[in-house]
């Protein structure tokens, strides 16, 4: 793939290329017209050439005629007839007289004998133009001196008897001749000279007339309208490069300033748009060209609607972030702010502020609140708690609605003591809340559970220490702020090390290690009606009771598998005959369980000895209340079955009167807790009576859990109870 | 046609005649070898019926030659008188001379070459069998027939007809003192080498040796009145009135000539040439002297 390259080098090639084809082309238009130039140029030497060759016939001819005007000449008749003054007559006469030419070198009248009229002496000048003698060779050229002469010798005669009288010899200068007689049209005449190169003296005419341009060098005549036309090609040519250039440079100007400087400004501010994508950059350049322009603009234009965009687009983030992190009830950060603000503390490690304190507070029986007055006033209940929180509770502090009536504070650089005195503080000022005004007779009472560290390890167990201390005060009837404290008894259920939890998973899978432990529940006779089984599981260090099970259980949604291995179980025990006739057996059914849509087939291996055994199947108030109409139908699926139901942990939540006369259940159990408040105050124990009294009036068996002494067991057969389960009967035992 | 005479005088002497012969009159073109390789030339010009008594001897002027208009003239009223007439080139040393010599030629010629060469010619007309020979000049020529005659007279000649005739040597022609002094002493210090004198219309270009400017220079004004009145043939003058010469020298000349003897002809009008018009009043003049003349000679 060809690797783009800037819009300057792209100009530069398309300059460079156009510049050179137009540069070839002028040059071949050059080369042309100088081969046009050069072959007339050849044409007009070799015509000068003729014309010289011409001209020297011209020459010729004329020499022959002057050398005949003088042989014919009667003072040249005269000097042979009487030779006496002939010294004077050649030196004196001949070259004043009308015979003689500017191109004669000189004349010589030579005897009969062919000798000189005049005899030179000894010691007289030898003439380079004329020999003494007349020679052999009559008519020849003579180079001498840079002087190309032609030497003729001609018999004088006798007109009368044409009588040999003598000779005339004659010296003429053709350079001379050429230079000022002949009529040139193709030769410049001041050029005209003998080749100096040539060094011979005799020439012979036809040798002359072959080859002139060897003896005689000139220049051919510069045609004007040649040399003319010739400068007007040159300017042509020489304007078009200039004007090729001009335009080049114009091109380049236009180029930077149209298009490359608007295409640089354009990149660098896409460049800078892209550096700055969350802001609206203005750019400061202006364009020549109007497309440019629309183009910038409209790139700042969708620069500002990105940003607008980005803005709502963060608007709504951040609006849907705090949204995701608020709770809309109470006003408070939620459970995601609550998890987001544990992993920041875990990952800042605890450097900023030192130690971390986690307050876990919750409203007792907030579910009753809520069935007894309705959803609305559970929800000012949450939102006066709420209140009352962000009032009492220090700036520094984090507040969060993690759960239904659940909520978290965590408070740094505080120590210990300022924690639990911001948790006393905290509920002494949820109590002042004007709870009644709300319509609520009871008194709306808060559980609070603390912890604390300095570790940033331990961050992540807070949560569950404080949970562990509010089931801790929530227990409790007086001390409502418990602080978890780190060799709790309560320590075994909740730390769960990883090998356990590996033993609880392959339970789960496989069935193996699973125990099932039988408690029996009596009438009030003591005898056993039927047990309650209670899972176990096996390990080195010992079983694994089911608060361990239940935390890795309820952590993983597994609860369905838990019930299918005690389904699984029971029925391998009852199979196995280890459950005594006459008995039977109770299993408690998770309300995930208790929804499944083949809740039937599911139960089937236990359905089988309903006719048997008394078998049946504990559910929890807040099962009922998840989703009474389907539970019910189900519920009442399992008692078409044979199984009895039961409602267990009955008064440990939020359990209603108003449920009691439509529940599909055979079996009420109370929570230990009503039990062992039959050994409270008359009041109380009055309430749990009539209430005991009440479901039995409705028809319903009611066992009593927690029954650990005589006394209670006595007052629970006075409370009306059919059944009687706890310590005082016998601890679940393994069959 | 070409003849070869052989002079009484010159033995060696050959003579070529070419003859061209024309209807009305013959003319011919006589060559006479005066020495080896060296020719005379003259026109010989017959009437259709030449009788041989009379012929003419008609002598150019200064440098010319027998072509000169006003010889070719005379020559026309000479054969229309019914009488031959021969007009010589004198040679001024040049063989076969043919054109008119020029003033800055060298000059070596002298009176008495011409003196020859005009006895030569009266020789040739004697031999062709003429018996009365009548010399006729024009200008110089006639100081050269009447210095020929004057001096070497020729017992053919029975009458002179001189037409513009003046002298050589005079201010008033062109003679400058000087050169005649210059020449003078050139030939005394025995250095004859040709020189430029001043010599009637070849003022300071006449380029000629010593003797032979001296030579024509012995004829003065009182010379050639002596030379005029001592010829013994019956001489005629025949003058222009608008001669410049005349008019430079004074028209007492004409009365000077006169009163040698010789019958002066006046013509009123006419220049030195006799040109134009005065070509017929010179013809009339020759042709009435010659016509008298024939009278006079007997068959």
């Amino acid at each position: 793939m060809i690797k783009p390259f800037k819009a300057k080098w792209h100009v530069l090639i398309f300059l460079s290329a156009s510049l050179g084809l137009y540069l070839f082309m002028f040059w071949n238009l050059y080369s042309s017209a100088q081969q046009i130039r050069e072959q007339g140029n050849l044409q007009a030497y070799q015509a000068a050439q003729q014309e010289l060759v011409a001209e020297i016939q011209h020459f010729i001819e004329v020499s022959q005629q002057d050398a005949a005007r003088l042989v014919a000449w009667d003072e040249v008749r005269q000097q042979l007839s009487h030779s006496r003054y002939y010294f004077f007559w050649r030196n004196e006469r001949v070259k004043v007289s009308h015979q003689w030419r500017q191109y004669f070198n000189e004349l010589e009248i030579y005897d009969v004998q062919g000798q000189q009229l005049f005899q030179k002496g000894p010691g007289d000048p030898i003439s380079p133009f004329l020999p003494e003698k007349v020679p052999a060779e009559k008519a020849h050229f003579h180079i001498n001196d840079a002087q190309l002469n032609l030497r003729y010798f001609l018999e004088v005669k006798q007109v009368q008897s044409n009588q040999l009288m003598g000779y005339l010899g004659l010296n003429l200068n053709l350079m001379e001749w050429l230079r000022t007689q002949a009529q040139f049209k193709l030769i410049e005449r001041r050029t005209l000279d003998v080749n100096s190169s040539i060094k011979r003296n005799g020439l012979d005419i036809e040798r002359l007339l072959a080859e002139p341009e060897m003896f005689i060098e000139f220049k051919v005549l510069e045609n004007p309208v040649d040399d003319y036309l010739w400068a007007l090609i040159q300017d042509f040519i020489h304007y078009v490069l200039l004007y090729a250039v001009l335009i080049a440079i114009l091109f380049v100007v236009f180029f930077r300033f149209s298009l490359a400087r608007p295409l640089i400004s354009l990149t660098g501010y896409l460049t800078e748009l892209k550096n700055r994508p969350d802001q609206v950059v203005l750019p400061n350049e202006r364009f020549l060209i109007s497309e440019f322009e629309d183009l910038q603009a409209s790139l700042v234009s969708y620069n500002q609607a990105l940003v607008q965009a980005q803005d709502k687009i963060s608007a709504q983030r951040e609006l849907a972030y705090q949204q995701s992190r608020t709770d809309s009830l109470s006003g408070l950060a939620n459970r995601r702010a609550f998890d987001e603000s544990l992993y920041r503390l875990e990952a800042d490690g605890l450097k900023q502020s030192g130690a971390v304190g986690f307050i876990l507070l919750d409203c007792d029986y907030f579910k009753a609140i809520n069935d007894s007055y309705g959803h609305d006033v559970g929800d000012d209940v949450i939102r006066l708690t709420a209140q009352a929180l962000l009032e009492s509770l220090p700036a520094r502090s984090q507040t969060f609605r993690i759960g239904g009536d659940e909520f978290a504070v965590i408070i740094e650089k505080l120590d210990l003591s300022g924690v639990r005195e911001v948790a006393d503080q905290c509920l002494e000022h949820l109590k002042q809340m004007p709870f009644s005004d709300l319509g609520i007779k009871e008194r709306v009472q808060f559980s609070v559970g603390i912890s604390f560290t300095h570790q940033a390890e331990s961050i992540t167990k807070l949560h569950k220490q404080a949970d562990i201390a509010l089931y801790k005060a929530k227990h409790s009837l007086h001390d409502k702020v418990q602080l978890y404290i780190a060799d709790d008894i309560t320590a075994g259920k909740t730390l769960v090390s990883s090998e356990r939890v590996a033993l609880i998973m392959e339970a789960l899978q496989t069935g193996g290690g699973i125990d099932m432990h039988l408690q029996p529940i009596v009438n009030s006779d003591k005898q056993i009606g039927y047990y309650e089984s209670l899972i176990r599981i096996r390990s080195e260090q010992g079983l694994i009771y089911p608060g361990e099970i239940f935390d890795v259980v309820n952590h993983r949604h597994l609860e369905v598998d838990l019930d299918l291995k005690v389904i699984e179980a029971l029925t391998q025990l009852i199979a196995a005959g280890k459950l005594p006739l006459d008995t039977g057996v109770s299993l408690n059914l998770s309300p995930q369980t208790l929804l499944q849509m083949d809740l039937q087939s599911l139960l089937q291996p236990l359905s089988v000895f309903t006719k048997q055994y008394k078998v049946v199947v504990e559910v929890t108030e807040t099962t009922l209340i998840t989703n009474m109409a389907l539970v019910t139908q189900k519920l009442t699926t399992l008692r078409q079955l044979g199984f009895s139901i039961a409602l267990d942990d009955f008064g440990s939540g939020y359990s209603s009167i108003r449920y009691l006369a439509n529940m599909p259940v055979d079996i009420i159990k109370f929570d230990m807790t009503l039990t062992q408040a039959l050994e409270l105050d008359a009041k109380t124990r009055g309430i749990i009576r009539s209430t005991a009294s009440m479901i039995r009036q409705a028809g319903y068996q009611l066992v009593m859990e927690g029954v650990e002494t005589q006394a209670q067991f006595d007052a629970a057969k006075q409370a009306g109870a059919t059944g009687f389960q706890g310590y005082f009967f016998g601890r679940p035992q393994p069959v | 046609m070409t003849r070869v005479f052989s002079s009484r005088a010159r033995m060696y002497t050959l003579l070529i005649v070419l003859l061209l012969f024309s209807v009305m009159a013959k003319a011919q073109t006589v060559s006479l070898a005066l020495q080896p390789g060296f020719y005379l030339q003259a026109q010989y010009d017959q009437p259709a019926n030449n009788d041989k008594r009379i012929a003419v001897l008609v002598q150019h002027g200064f440098l010319t030659t027998h072509q000169f208009h006003t010889i070719r003239s005379m020559v026309q009223a000479i054969n229309d008188a019914g009488m031959s007439a021969l007009s010589p080139n004198m040679s001024y040393g040049i063989s076969g001379r043919q054109d008119s010599l020029k003033c800055d030629a060298l000059h070596t010629h002298t009176l008495e070459d011409n003196r020859r060469e005009i006895g030569v010619w009266i020789d040739w007309l004697v031999e062709q069998g003429y018996q009365h020979v009548v010399l006729l000049g024009h200008s110089s020529g006639s100081q050269d027939i009447l210095f020929a005659q004057s001096t070497e007279p020729h017992s053919a000649v029975d009458l002179m007809i001189l037409t513009s005739v003046f002298y050589f040597n005079g201010e008033r022609l062109g003679t400058k003192s000087e050169d005649v002094s210059r020449a003078r002493h050139m030939m005394v210090t025995g250095s004859p080498r040709p020189s430029q004198f001043s010599f009637l219309f070849c003022q300071d270009n006449y380029y000629a040796t010593p003797e032979s400017f001296l030579s024509y220079h012995q004829l003065t004004r009182q010379q050639n009145l002596a030379n005029l009145q001592f010829v013994g043939v019956p001489i005629h003058a025949i003058m222009g009135m608008e001669d410049e010469i005349l008019k430079r020298v004074g028209v007492s000349w004409l009365d000077e000539v006169d009163q040698t003897g010789a019958q002066v002809h006046r013509v009123e009008g006419a220049n030195h040439f006799f040109s134009s018009m005065h070509e017929f009043d010179l013809q009339d003049h020759i042709s009435r002297i010659l016509n008298d003349f024939k009278v006079g000679v007997q068959p």
